[in-house]
């Protein structure tokens, strides 16, 4: 199966994903990540692969809707931005699979699927929702962070927050532990008040992408400044 | 065996572009070979290799050389054992833990169902008992009104068990008891209508709302008029206490519960004409009758009747009931005598004293009118 001709231009704080479709192909996107496109491609919107497909999909913070846009009369490009400011990883799928965090997926190409994986409880109480989403098969995957996306080539231990983890591959032993080297009684207060806690440790061999930014931390430094409604 | 099988996974190795690449994995008689899409090939022999589980599944199994510069790699669920088969035994221990992974995740799978399952049937009954509960607790809030409704649908529902007595005499008698201990009911709006059948039964009942029925088999074996008057302190007092009503919302289903919390009572009623119908309103538990022996005694007491006549009809009862097989209706459903003559007994004991006058009945003329009119 041949890939997609694809661009990532804007690199890497508002990264935006060009598709030149040719007459046939399909495209899978995350809805309203659609920017532009020509008139030649159709779009449908649809619970792709039925509905257990789909909750696993809302498990995962992502949409139950999938939006296929297929190049039906002729040729075309289209364009994809993701909703955070950040970059776009592009990953060939070779029979492999690869994980994605909460609401990392942007697009994908024939070939793929998509389902929900449980990430465990601990990771479940982080916060960051640790239910993963799993993309297996051939084919193109797109994935966006917030921030820029580093790629981490992990060949023995590596250690990442919960909440800067994009993807990893599947040759990846993953676990949500405490972060390392705090004792039980800090642990909670590293927890509540350290920002640091729950980590994700990862082992073997394979890939892991982080983020530069964190959107959490972000809100919380807003949070202060937010118009608040008065009596007056 | 050997080359039979084929099996997807990957490779790890430097010369590799990217590091990485995914292959056809075949288990030959010396070693594992991959071949990679490229066309590129790659070997660890058996002895020379080293055996990992993992990956983001926990059952990937890895097989690395000694140097850890090549790592072949599958996730083929046929793969472990194929391998065990082909390269002996050593490998088999660490090959058992994805065997193990895959139960264990399949044994969770399904235990978190049955618990899912067995708390959405717990939350199911225990929200039913709830509402039955809170409909029965709400008792307090229903209007007596309900209770009226109630006792006239079971009435209409019900054919009395012989003719109606009519003969002034009979009926009188029986009112001026009743109205004796009428304005000593705690629980006001009763209306007290009373009913004389002509029946052998040593028995009488009084239905929620009010509504009275005397068997003359009663007034015939009663030895005067404060027994019958005990007996009837005993049964009003289950139409005061709410018994009836009580019974209906046992036996009422879920709907006739929300029905009740919403102030609707026509389901109430309509399954109290059902009840009527067997007779089971009537039937009450024996903490109820106990309930109305206690409230019977205390409303004789207070119309300054002696309770003690209620025991004295129980032991009269429990002397003759050998010859009266019919009092065995009214026993049925009844706590034993010794046990409802002591609850009598006991109750009397705790009341302050009280100077207690006769019924202004004419016994002697009641009994001779009963022998008259032919009553059974």
């Amino acid at each position: 199966m041949s890939g997609l001709d694809f661009e990532i231009s804007q690199r890497p704080d508002f990264a935006l994903v060009s598709v030149q479709m040719q007459p046939g192909q399909v495209v899978y996107s995350e809805p309203a990540a659609m920017a532009s496109m020509t008139p030649s491609l159709t779009m449908k919107a649809g619970l792709k692969g039925g509905w257990k497909k789909a909750l696993g999909r809302v498990f995962a913070g992502e949409s139950m809707i999938v939006n296929t846009f297929t190049a039906e009369n002729g040729p075309g490009e289209i364009t994809f931005a993701p909703g955070t400011p950040g970059d776009v990883m592009h990953y060939r799928l070779d029979g492999n699979s690869i994980y994605l965090q909460r609401g990392a997926f942007l697009i994908h190409s024939e070939g793929i699927e998509l389902s929900a994986k449980w990430g465990g409880a601990k990771g479940f109480f982080s916060g960051n929702g640790l239910v993963l989403l799993k993309a297996e098969g051939t084919g193109d995957l797109f994935f966006n962070s917030y921030g820029a996306i580093l790629e981490v080539d992990v060949t023995d231990d590596y250690v990442v927050d919960t909440g800067y983890i994009v993807a990893f591959e599947d040759t990846l032993d993953y676990k949500v532990v405490v972060l390392p080297g705090s004792r039980p009684s800090k642990t909670i207060k590293n927890f509540l008040f350290g920002g640091e806690g729950l980590v994700c440790r990862f082992s073997g061999q394979g890939k892991v992408w982080i983020q530069t930014r964190y959107v959490h931390p972000l809100l919380a430094w807003v949070y202060p400044f937010r118009p608040t409604k008065s009596n007056d | 065996m050997y080359g039979a099988e084929e099996f997807a996974g990957g490779v790890f190795h430097q010369s590799i572009e990217g590091g990485r690449a995914t292959a056809t994995i075949e288990l030959t008689a010396s070693g594992v070979k991959a071949v990679t899409s490229t066309g590129q090939t790659f070997e660890i022999r058996y002895q020379d290799c080293a055996l990992d589980v993992g990956g983001a599944s926990g059952r990937m199994v890895f097989l690395r050389t000694m140097d850890r510069r090549l790592t072949i790699f599958c996730e083929d669920r046929r793969f472990p054992k194929a391998l065990e088969m082909d390269a002996g035994p050593e490998f088999a221990e660490q090959l058992a833990t994805v065997q193990k992974s895959r139960w264990r995740e399949g044994f969770q799978w399904r235990m978190w169902l049955a618990v899912g399952t067995a708390v959405c049937l717990l939350c199911l009954v225990g929200g039913y008992y709830a509402l039955l509960w809170t409909a029965k607790s709400s008792i307090g809030a229903i209007p007596v009104s309900a209770d009226i409704q109630i006792g006239k649908a079971a009435f209409d529902a019900r054919t009395l068990e012989g003719p109606q007595v009519t003969d002034r005499v009979v009926v009188d008698a029986v009112k001026a008891m009743v109205a004796r201990l009428e304005p000593h009911a705690e629980l006001k709006g009763l209306t007290f209508d009373v009913y004389v059948v002509n029946s052998s039964d040593i028995n009488a009942y009084c239905l929620p709302g009010g509504k009275i029925v005397v068997f003359t088999g009663l007034l015939k074996t009663a030895q005067s008029a404060e027994q019958v008057t005990g007996v009837l302190s005993h049964e009003m007092s289950h139409a005061i206490k709410r018994h009836g009503l009580r019974h209906v919302m046992e036996s009422m289903g879920i709907v006739v519960a929300v029905e009740l919390l919403v102030g609707d009572v026509g389901g109430l009623v309509s399954l109290a004409a059902d009840l009527g119908k067997s007779a089971a309103l009537t039937s009450y538990s024996r903490d109820a009758e106990t309930e109305a022996d206690v409230t019977g005694v205390k409303m004789l007491h207070a119309a300054a009747i002696d309770p003690l006549e209620l025991a004295g009809f129980f032991e009269l009862l429990k002397q003759q009931q050998p010859e009266f097989t019919a009092a065995i209706q009214w026993l049925s459903t009844h706590p034993q005598h010794d046990e409802r003559i002591a609850t009598v007994r006991g109750e009397v004991a705790k009341l302050p004293p009280q100077e207690y006058r006769g019924m202004e009945i004419d016994w002697e003329k009641l009994q001779q009118r009963l022998q008259e009119i032919g009553a059974e």
